[in-house]
């Protein structure tokens, strides 16, 4: 018998054993498990829920941005003027020791330069917003000469402080006649011009308040019977220099 | 199976209903237990339904399918520290008793040792067997869903055929 005919045998014989087969439950849940199809949708839909998910936390977890208020805000509440106490102080003391100052309107070498470093401390610690530079510097030039050039910083000096040199030289021009003040005036005065930065200034801190060049005249008056001829003499030449065209009384000029 | 793949749901009954037998008979005289069959027979349908959306036409879906079954039941042999191997194995497990296969009238204890001799072969020797009698594979065939070389698939059905020839010489 041929190899093939026994393997038919065999293929026969096994045949003969049986045909099991699996029990219907079985194939009832293998048909149901086959029929169970996930809907497409929920695929990109779980990425999109999962890429909205991360987003919002992400954002949320960001810093707030500061809004605009605050912002706006923030400049304001720096730029608050301060009192020129420092400045104040140093040419109040300049006043009581040394002689006049040169006048505001030379050139800024004559300047007093710890006046002009006391003031652009100032400014570096409040810088000015320009409405108080203004404002200040209408209180700065009161008492200077009608015709006075623009204060100036050195060529080395800040920018800034020359820009608000010219502001004030600007006023100057604008304002009428201030009253001059006692000796310690001009010293004050030369400051205040020197230190456009207006939180260095304010008015409540003026030595002296503003005068006319009639006060001023006034003034030197009073000094001399009060019998401070010297003082009188120093006042009367910062007058000059401040009114050169004023016609000051001969009592005075003696 | 392409059709199914592409929401066919009747495509994938007709696929059952053709080869639910075969497979079951072949996995039931793998593991010469009923209950172990059923279960490992479910889990390689399992399979192909999870695999729709990878399937792909490399081979007909006979060779899949029992490439499929055939890695099941490896992975069940290894969880039991066994392998399919060639020569019979003293821990290959014996069919456990009251394990009868249905046995015609004729030749009845032919069959009965014809059923024990193919339990009794080597498990990679009975695969074979079975893939080329239940599933109707070539050696190619028999080759590649277990992954043997054609040389190793021809010898193994060679000496299961041979085995099974001498069961019923000597009935």
């Amino acid at each position: 018998m041929a190899e093939t005919d026994r393997d038919d045998r065999v293929t026969q014989a096994y045949r003969a054993l049986g045909g099991e087969e699996p029990p219907r439950a079985l194939d009832a849940t293998i048909l149901a498990a086959s029929r169970h199809r996930p809907a497409r949708w929920r695929v990109p839909l779980s990425i999109a829920a999962v890429l909205v998910l991360a987003v919002g936390v992400t954002l949320r977890m960001l810093p707030p941005k500061p809004d605009a208020e605050s912002v706006a805000l923030a400049p304001q509440v720096i730029q608050t003027p301060r009192p020129a106490a420092p400045v104040a102080e140093v040419a109040r003391a300049k006043a009581d020791k040394a002689p006049a100052a040169p006048a505001p309107a030379q050139p800024a070498a004559a300047r007093a330069p710890a006046a002009l470093q006391s003031a652009r401390r100032a400014e570096t610690r409040a810088p000015a917003a320009p409405g108080s530079v203004q404002q200040t510097d209408t209180l700065a030039v009161e008492g200077a000469p009608r015709s006075a050039p623009a204060v100036a910083a050195p060529a080395a000096a800040d920018a800034a402080l020359r820009e608000a040199a010219n502001r004030a030289a600007e006023q100057e021009a604008a304002q009428p006649d201030a009253v001059a003040g006692a000796a310690a005036e001009p010293q004050v005065r030369d400051a205040a011009a020197a230190s456009p930065a207006p939180s260095v200034l304010s008015a409540a801190k003026l030595p002296e308040p503003a005068r006319t060049p009639e006060a001023w005249l006034e003034r030197i008056a009073e000094l001399r019977k009060q019998g401070r001829e010297r003082e009188a003499q120093e006042s009367l030449a910062e007058f000059k220099k401040r009114y050169p065209d004023y016609k000051i009384p001969e009592a005075l000029t003696r | 199976m392409l059709a199914y793949r592409q929401g066919n749901a009747g495509a994938f009954e007709t696929l059952y209903a053709r080869h639910k037998g075969p497979l079951f008979r072949f996995v039931l005289r793998a593991v010469k237990e009923r209950a172990l069959a059923e279960e490992l027979y479910q889990e390689i349908w399992m399979r192909v339904i999870e695999s729709r959306g990878r399937y792909a036409v490399q081979a007909r879906f006979t060779t899949w399918l029992y490439t499929v079954a055939h890695n099941r039941l490896a992975d069940h042999w290894r969880k039991r520290g066994l392998k399919l191997v060639d020569a019979a194995e003293a821990d290959d497990p014996p069919a456990p008793r009251g394990f009868e296969p249905e046995a015609r009238a004729e030749g009845r204890q032919a069959l009965q040792r014809l059923a024990a001799a193919l339990a009794a072969l080597p498990s990679a020797q009975r695969e074979a067997f079975l893939l080329h009698e239940e599933a109707g594979m070539t050696v190619g065939e028999i080759a590649a869903a277990t992954g043997a070389t054609e040389e190793a698939a021809k010898s193994r059905l060679r000496y299961a055929f041979a085995k099974l020839r001498e069961v019923l010489d000597d009935g």
